[in-house]
């Protein structure tokens, strides 16, 4: 009875840190994933098409935006991305994520920033104007709302001028 | 040992997947949605939102709210044809939308290349009513295709909603899902 008991709490046991570990895990296994799919090296540019029923890299596609994506490795380098807002109030907007998917900081054209960016990102610095990494891995993401086709023209314009540029770390 | 581990994953899944009973997410209508990202410490939501909101914004940002049913809670199911009704100013933010996914949450295809309305291009009268119909099949006006015969899942964005609107999302009224009579 005594060795019946303890099978059962020890088959709980490891069930219980399974279901944990697995829902721990899940949002970095997600980026390793969406890293791999993307299929271009790290810290470059990927400058995705308009949004439609094609695209099946990542779920829930926003079809109103057009999207950059620079996935980053900085635990070597710091990334110096520049690029330009939307000059009106057509959003735009430039997320950074962890390696666990999660937005870290957000900027957007709205809440009075510059049109023109020029943001530098570390997994160490520490001065200003540089974005400081909680992960040395990540992915930061361009959108630009486009509801209209003259919209459109304009975001790829935004898309051609989104650059990256590897820095030496600042410490 | 196996069937333990195997047995875990199964759990984790069920937890991911039980969205609608999470305590982190709240519902109005036919909408469930979460004011809580970034999400901090809380794996389960953490883990949710990189499943089915990969790459999603923080809240102060934007607020996505998905809808699965309908308002008698049926699962939206693409044999019927769907109204989504309301008004343009009842979602008080910069830019919002509806969008249809199929069950595979990915964007469903079809022939107009038509997979969302937004608060800039949807049809109104002069008072901003809007009637959205989701359906398989051509319609005028407002129409958003939906998949022939399958299950099928609606998302309301909302960037840079007013704070007092985004706040109280789970009591304001929002663009209800109504069955259409066959």
């Amino acid at each position: 009875m005594r060795n019946y008991f303890k099978s059962a709490l020890f088959f709980a046991a490891i069930i219980f840190a399974t279901q944990y570990l697995f829902i721990a895990f899940v949002p970095e296994l997600i980026f390793a994933i969406a890293k791999h799919r993307s299929g271009k090296p790290l810290n470059t540019v990927i400058q995705a098409p308009r949004t439609d029923a094609k695209l099946r890299r990542v779920v829930l596609p926003n079809p109103d935006f057009v999207y950059n994506a620079c996935f980053y490795d900085v635990s070597k380098n710091d990334l110096l991305i520049t690029g330009l807002f939307s000059d009106s109030t057509q959003y735009s907007s430039l997320a950074f994520y962890g390696d666990n998917v999660q937005p870290y900081y957000v900027m957007n054209n709205l809440q009075g920033f510059k049109q023109k960016y020029s943001v530098r990102l570390s997994s160490v610095g520490r001065e200003n104007g540089c974005i400081r990494t909680p992960t040395k891995q990540g992915v930061v993401l361009m959108r630009v709302l486009v509801t209209d086709s003259a919209q459109y023209e304009k975001a790829k314009q935004l898309q051609s001028v989104f650059k990256v540029r590897l820095l030496p770390q600042n410490n | 040992m196996f069937i333990a581990v195997i047995t875990g994953l199964a759990v984790g899944v069920y937890r991911m997947a039980n969205v609608e009973t999470s305590k982190s997410f709240f519902t109005n209508g036919s909408w469930t949605g979460s004011q809580s990202l970034p999400l901090g410490k809380d794996n389960l939501l953490t883990a949710q939102i990189s499943t089915f909101a990969l790459f999603a914004l923080p809240s102060e940002e934007a607020i996505y709210l998905f809808a699965r049913k309908d308002e008698q809670h049926e699962k939206l199911n693409g044999e019927n044809d769907y109204a989504i009704t309301g008004n343009i100013n009842q979602i008080k933010a910069n830019y919002w939308s509806i969008t249809a996914y199929g069950k595979d949450l990915y964007l469903i295809p079809n022939e107009a290349n038509r997979f969302s309305f937004n608060n800039s291009n949807m049809q109104t009268d002069s008072a901003g009513n809007f009637s959205i119909t989701v359906s398989s099949k051509k319609q005028s006006g407002n129409w958003l295709p939906s998949p022939t015969d399958a299950r099928f899942n609606l998302v309301l964005r909302i960037y840079k909603g007013e704070r007092n609107f985004v706040e109280h999302l789970n009591e304001v009224p929002l663009p209800s899902i109504k069955r259409l009579a066959k």
